[in-house]
This record gives structure tokens, sequence and C-alpha cells, in this order.
């Protein structure tokens, strides 16, 4: 009865099986959609500038490393401005900033009668 | 969809009597468990709702519902258990008489058993070529592949399917 002597009988049987939408498919269906009348929907998703970062967490309909790539720019991003503050540049680091100060105020204390420094 | 993306409940509930049971079906051709495929199906429409306002008609609604169902599938890395024997359900009744129909409601459960024995991506490949009569290139779009892989994957499955049922054909 199974006769599966080449792809055509093979193709025919899975396109036979798999086509069909069983009885407990269609009650699987209902209390699906019960279970979704039931309940409050979740909110949807708004505007995207809003709410990127959590699309790239929850979206799963794209490759991942655009999303991985992306999470690891904004990682990089807060790790700049947390070393550097908001309100700092970036390119004048402290180490220049030591550098540019009145080193010999710091070391020599001032003459008590001309009060100038060696 | 572009009313469910404005927040249309009623619309949304329509759009889902309407598709659930097919997804239903996909998913437990896949997964081969009819629990976690009503999981997968309700956690879909809940994306199909969350993700409506986005939605673009580039693909057709099918097409995207079709991909999500797959991921949700597939992210959920369980082999799973072969089909209880009852999971294939009742055959056509198309049959002229009651042997006939007996032999029709084994070889399904036969079948539904072999698929279920199936890796899942080959399970995958298997359930959206012949169930969603889609073509190589629109698998290998939702399952993030090559099409020669899905080649491959229909290949080896068509194998394993083949050596699975052939024994008993001419018993």
């Amino acid at each position: 009865m199974n006769r599966l002597p080449s792809d055509d009988g093979l193709d025919r049987l899975l396109a036979r099986h798999l086509g069909r939408v069983t009885d407990a498919d269609h009650d699987a269906a209902a209390r699906v959609a019960r279970r979704l009348a039931g309940r409050p929907l979740p909110r949807q998703a708004g505007a995207p500038w809003l709410r990127w970062p959590a699309v790239l967490l929850t979206l799963d309909l794209t490759p991942a490393w655009p999303r991985v790539a992306a999470l690891a720019g904004c990682a990089a991003l807060g790790f700049v401005v947390g070393v550097a503050g908001l309100d700092a540049r970036i390119d004048m680091a402290s180490a220049t900033t030591v550098a540019a100060a009145d080193l010999p105020s710091l070391v020599y204390d001032a003459e008590p009668l001309t009060g100038l420094r060696p | 969809m572009a009313r469910i993306g404005r927040g249309d409940e009623a619309a949304f509930r329509v759009l889902s009597r309407r598709h659930l049971a097919a997804v239903v079906a996909l998913a437990r051709h896949i997964t081969g468990n009819a629990a976690d495929a009503e999981d997968v199906a309700q956690e879909a429409m809940l994306r199909v709702w969350t993700h409506a306002p986005r939605w673009q008609p580039l693909a057709s609604f099918k097409t995207w519902l079709t991909r999500i169902v797959v991921n949700l599938c597939l992210d959920r890395r369980r082999r799973a258990a072969p089909l209880p024997l009852d999971a294939a359900g009742d055959p056509a009744d198309d049959m002229p008489d009651a042997h006939d129909r007996l032999e029709g409601a084994e070889a399904e459960r036969r079948v539904a058993a072999a698929i279920g024995e199936l890796p899942e991506r080959q399970r995958a490949a298997i359930a959206l070529t012949y169930r969603e009569g889609l073509s190589n290139a629109e698998v290998a779009d939702i399952l993030g592949t090559s099409v020669s892989a899905v080649e491959t994957l229909l290949v080896r499955a068509k194998q394993k399917l083949r050596a699975r049922l052939a024994p008993e054909r001419d018993d």
C-alpha cells in the first residue's frame, strides 16, 4: 500500500498528509482564540525612535548580527559617554589637563619676602 | 493589517480566526508536539498584534506570519517527541470501504511518526515545502539559509522518510 518507488509517491504522500488541517488543529485554534479574547492584548510597538533599543532586543525577524552589532555600538557609545562625561571633551583627557597646570605652584612655596617662587 | 496597526482589536480577532488553524497545523508539523504548537500559535498571533504598526506590505502577510511561526518553532531548540499516534486525526472520508479507511488511518499515523522523527530544520523544510507550497528560495528566506542548504535538508529528510516508510510497503 505504501509504495514509495520514486519521489512522486513520497511527494504525493507528504502533500496529502501535511496539507490537512485536522479536527485537533481546529480545536486548538479555538482554544487559542478564546485565550486571546479573554486577556488584554499587549501594547503595540510605537514610534521606532522612542523604543528602538527594545526593538533590537525583541525583534526576531531579522538575522542576529545587525542586532548584536547595534547593541555593541550602543554599549561602546555608553562607555565613551560614561568615561568622558557629557560636559567634557573626549579629546582633552585628564593627562593633558594635568600637564597644563602650573607645576611650580604645586612644588615650591613662595618666598616670604618677595612672594616669588623659584 | 492597517486596522490592526491602529489598534483595532476586533480586526485582530477576525484575522486570528482566519489563520489560527493553519498556524497550529504548521507549528504541529514542525515541533512535532501538539501542546508546543498551541503555544507557538498563541505567541505568533501576539507578535502579529504587537508588531502590526510596523508591518510593511513588502511581502504577503501569510509569508510574514509563516516566518514568525517557523522562528518560534525553531527557537524552542528542543527535539520534539514523535507525534502521538492519535495526533494524526481522522483521514478524509473518501475511501469506499472500512478496510481502506483503516489502511488510510494507519498510513497517516506512520507518516506522522516518520515526520516526527526528523530533526527540526528538516521537518520545517518539509512542512514549508509540502504544506505551504513554498519554493526553495522562499523556504531559504524564511529559514535564514541558502537555497542549497534547503535542498540538502529536503534531500536528507526525504531519504529518511523513504527509509522509514518503505519497509511496510509490501507487507
